[in-house]
């Protein structure tokens, strides 16, 4: 489960509303591309894990997506809904979600912040969500092994579990198909981001 | 941070005979290489790595898989600074040389064949040809017994992999040349440099453009086929030509087509046109059987796919997101042939020869270093 820690530095950042909404870099082209794969592949509806206040929420249900957050802050939950926008509270390793229930997953800046275990948990219970040849994407910053916390909010913290891209392709590949991945140097402190493509096992599109 | 340990590193000369020439009369050997190893250590897992005539001697990954525990030769063919000679055949025998100087002499037990640029191609022919014996000797020439027993690789890496040498020749090719003779020759219509064709170049410009590059190739094949015999008749065995206008692939140009982060308008020689104009570049002279054997799109046996067929090894295949030379449909038809069960694709932040962003090669080799240690150390 994500532990208290973070689950109290997300509800604090609801709290005061400091997540922005990415209109340039990395982020935005990556959300372009999944764009790209999901109406090539005519897909439908996404679910979005560690969705925060569904930033990226408004891009999807313009591409005219079926679009369903998870997150475990509350907050994000209100102010998504004050978009017109459905975030889910709950846990990204035991979501509420139906098996099956959608056609495309998308995980972005979430799963470093949960010990292996709980990522894997995580990555597989996303996939579960997906019906079988489904496209997901999960995004994470990684690097040599290490963890760090980020208090960037006074008085709170939130873990930064930095794993390779070896060590993250082992926790992903039980419960997925990987494309391909992606590492991007950003040439920010918190090291490189790991875009893992994957698809959820089974028979299915795609 | 670093995650591996660093080890120093010692490198060592290693000269062998050609088991197709033997050893040059004024004692220079015709496979050469440089094996690099963490000090003082003897390692059980290498890379070789070996292109058609670039020096990968001193290879940029050479040190840094060293450093990171692995033993790397950095081998060379005679073909090495001699493009325009290049057997297919003949360059697979000596590379097996290096392979089994590594297991017989050098003591590996796991050998990562490591396929870099063009020696993507390269090295994948290697192994093909070692599990499944495919390859025939070019035009006339005799069957080569030494490429009969060859030792496979057990694992193989790919970074900035071109598809086969025909392949990407053809794609690079100047197709608005309409006499081989004459360099200023060329039909405008067709000139990826003419302003009035763009960019952004049109579907159908491209799709032109493509036609008449492969006419190009398929018409010099031809050319070297009637040649050969002609000669032949008359006594000569063989001639070089001259092959020019070869830096004209339309993604040179356009950054819109085949998009990844690359540098807008230009190649590995920098700006394309420039480039285009000279006299420096891959294929520009040729022996006829060298075409036939490197470059030709119908007769050549370094086109990749065939052999990617038979890649069932563990394979990883690595790719630059700023490569100016190796696109993404590359990467999507390399990866998409192999036949491996067990195969990751990656695309790392990177230039060709990843000499930015700073470190890249260090990540690079960690990469590397990681995903090997993975399918070394578990059964």
């Amino acid at each position: 489960m994500t532990d208290d820690d973070t689950r109290a530095y997300y509800e604090a950042e609801a709290r005061l509303r400091l997540r922005p909404i990415g209109r340039a870099g990395l982020r935005v082209e990556l959300r372009q591309a999944f764009h790209r794969l999901l109406r090539d592949e005519g897909r439908t509806s996404v679910v979005d894990f560690g969705a925060g206040p569904a930033v990226e929420g408004a891009s999807f249900t313009e591409a005219g997506l079926r679009y369903v957050g998870i997150d475990v802050a509350v907050g994000n939950g209100l102010i998504a809904a004050e978009q017109g926008l459905h975030v889910v509270p709950g846990d990204v390793a035991a979501p509420p979600l139906r098996p099956r229930s959608f056609d495309a997953g998308w995980s972005m800046s979430v799963l470093m912040h949960l010990p292996a275990a709980e990522a894997a948990r995580a990555a597989a219970a996303l996939a579960d969500t997906l019906v079988p040849g489904a496209p997901f994407w999960i995004g994470l910053w990684g690097g040599p092994g290490t963890l760090h916390y980020d208090h960037t909010i006074e008085g709170q913290r939130r873990p930064y579990h930095q794993r390779t891209v070896q060590e993250n392709s082992e926790l992903l590949t039980p419960t997925a198909r990987v494309e391909g991945i992606d590492v991007h140097e950003t040439g920010d402190s918190l090291g490189e981001y790991q875009v893992f493509r994957l698809r959820s096992l089974g028979e299915g599109r795609g | 941070m670093q995650r591996h340990v660093l080890h120093e590193v010692d490198r060592t000369f290693v000269g062998l005979p050609s088991p197709v020439i033997g050893r040059a009369g004024a004692g220079g050997h015709p496979c050469q290489g440089i094996w690099h190893v963490p000090r003082g250590e003897r390692p059980a897992v290498g890379f070789i790595a070996t292109h058609y005539n670039v020096d990968f001697s001193e290879h940029y990954l050479a040190d840094h898989l060293a450093a990171r525990g692995f033993g790397f030769l950095g081998w060379n063919t005679r073909f090495r600074g001699n493009e325009r000679s290049f057997l297919l055949d003949h360059a697979i025998a000596e590379i097996g040389e290096g392979v089994r100087w590594m297991k017989e002499e050098a003591g590996v037990e796991t050998v990562v064949l490591l396929g870099n640029s063009g020696g993507g191609s390269l090295m994948s022919a290697y192994h093909s040809q070692a599990t499944e014996p495919n390859i025939e000797p070019t035009w006339d020439l005799p069957a080569l017994d030494a490429i009969d027993q060859l030792i496979p690789g057990d694992l193989f890496v790919f970074v900035a992999a071109h598809p086969g040498r025909p392949e990407i020749f053809a794609n690079w090719l100047d197709g608005a040349v309409v006499d081989e003779n004459d360099p200023t020759a060329i039909d405008p219509r067709l000139d990826v440099y003419n302003p009035e064709n763009g960019p952004p170049f049109s579907e159908d410009f491209v799709a032109e453009v493509r036609a008449a590059q492969r006419d190009r190739s398929n018409r010099i094949t031809e050319w070297c086929k009637d040649e050969l015999e002609k000669l032949a008749e008359l006594g000569v065995r063989d001639r070089l030509f001259v092959v020019n206008r070869v830096w004209a692939d339309p993604r040179f140009v356009d950054p819109d087509l085949d998009p990844n982060r690359r540098t807008p308008n230009s190649c590995y020689l920098g700006d394309p046109k420039r480039a285009n104009g000279g006299v420096y570049g891959v294929g520009l002279v040729n022996s006829m059987r060298t075409w036939l054997s490197m470059w030709s799109l119908t007769d050549s046996q370094c086109q990749a796919a065939p052999h990617l067929a038979r890649l069932e090894i563990p394979t990883i295949l690595i790719e630059a997101d700023a490569d100016s030379g190796v696109f993404p449909s590359d990467g999507d038809a390399i990866f998409d042939a192999i036949a491996a069960g067990d195969k990751t694709r990656m695309r790392r932040s990177g230039d060709h020869y990843f000499l930015e962003p700073a470190g890249a090669r260090e990540r690079l080799a960690d990469a590397i270093a990681d995903w090997v240690t993975a399918r070394v150390d578990r059964p």
